[in-house]
């Protein structure tokens, strides 16, 4: 098993293939690089902060910039409104204004909360549309979107780990599935997707994280710490691990009952 | 008389750093600000998930899991079983 671990997306990403070859792994990295400085907010430049400038104007945007939109309507919809792009005034009233590494900015009142996505952000094709006043961070749902792609575009058995959003394809080295810890256990993942939403890692004082609650736009206060989803990609993990924080234990569980394939809650 | 002062002062020496070193130990017997031992190996190319994990000055989510937090409750459906294998990776909060 060939394996490359390489830093992206704000995080440690891994790559993990049974059959792919070392430049297979490599065109691998430099894709997931390449996504990060298109989808990123902290530089101007990206194809989002571009996307978020033109408000109000449709435009044209990439392949998969106008798939990870649909990719947000959708878990808009299907989280009841909970997992909002549109949040970003949110986190950047919390102090959340520029790259983790560089610290928080002073807090601020919380902007109104955001009108249902729907009304604000509209995708036909390849064109965008924004509305003024709405500007998108894709976060969580576009790590594990690329982790979905990329074992897509990589090999038949491999593993992608973005930041902790992963994909497994194929049965691993062992034929069984991949072993992955997931909670305090470890399981075996075959053409699964697992991802965890929490609410400590990224923390900058009390009440003060990167979760940010859509019905308040302040950060998330909940009583779980960390959810951790397995479901059938990357990308719905992440979403429903989103939704089962937001609502809290109680709520979590019975969510998660009808649409997830396992769940840590802590 | 010269030889036999410099003997004398070497064993009086010799005897004071004794009784001083002694009596650092035993009422030192704990210095919490002792440097860590330094990682056995390198694993920074080769992540592994750590029963015990070294200390960091901001932990990860596992690492707070496995050494501050209760237990998670974990709910695993039909089609996911769990393993006694040890994980490639492991999902975490980012």
């Amino acid at each position: 098993m060939r394996q490359r671990v390489f830093t992206a997306l704000g995080g440690d990403c891994e790559l993990y293939a049974v059959d792919a070859t070392e430049d297979e792994l490599a065109r691998g990295e430099a894709w997931i690089h390449e996504m990060h400085d298109r989808l990123t907010r902290f530089t101007e430049t990206s194809e989002l902060s571009r996307f978020n400038a033109s408000a109000g104007r449709w435009i044209e945007v990439s392949h998969e910039l106008a798939e990870l939109l649909r990719q947000a309507l959708r878990a808009y919809e299907i989280s009841g409104g909970l997992v909002h792009v549109g949040t970003l005034a949110g986190l950047l009233a919390a102090g959340y204004t520029r790259d983790f590494s560089l610290g928080s900015t002073p807090t601020a009142a919380p902007p109104a909360p955001p009108k249902p996505l729907p009304e604000v952000l509209e995708v036909r094709g390849r064109l965008a549309l924004v509305r003024p006043g709405t500007a998108i961070d894709l976060g969580g749902i576009a790590k594990g979107w690329l982790a979905d792609r990329l074992t897509e575009r990589m090999a038949e058995n491999c593993l992608v780990n973005l930041c902790g959003d992963l994909y497994a394809r194929g049965a691993g080295d062992t034929g069984e599935g991949w072993p992955v810890g997931f909670g305090d256990k470890t399981v075996l993942l075959r053409d699964l997707g697992a991802a965890t939403s929490g609410t400590t890692k990224r923390m900058w004082g009390p009440g003060l994280h990167h979760l940010i609650d859509p019905r308040t736009m302040r950060p998330a206060v909940t009583d779980l710490e960390e959810a951790s989803v397995i479901a059938s990609t990357a990308t719905d993990a992440e979403i429903f691990a989103k939704v089962a924080l937001l609502l809290g234990r109680d709520g979590a569980q019975t969510w998660l009952k009808d649409r997830a394939l396992g769940w840590s809650l802590a | 008389m010269n030889a036999f002062a410099l003997r004398a002062v070497a064993v009086l020496v010799a005897a004071g750093s004794f009784v001083g070193a002694t009596a650092y130990v035993v009422t030192h017997p704990k210095d919490p600000s002792a440097p860590l031992q330094p990682p056995v190996a390198d694993t920074t190319s080769q992540p592994v998930r750590s029963a015990t994990p070294p200390p960091t000055a901001q932990p990860s989510g596992r690492q707070v899991r496995a050494t501050v937090r209760p237990a998670p409750t974990i709910t695993l459906q039909p089609g996911v079983r769990a393993t006694e294998l040890p994980g490639v990776t492991y999902t975490h909060t980012s």
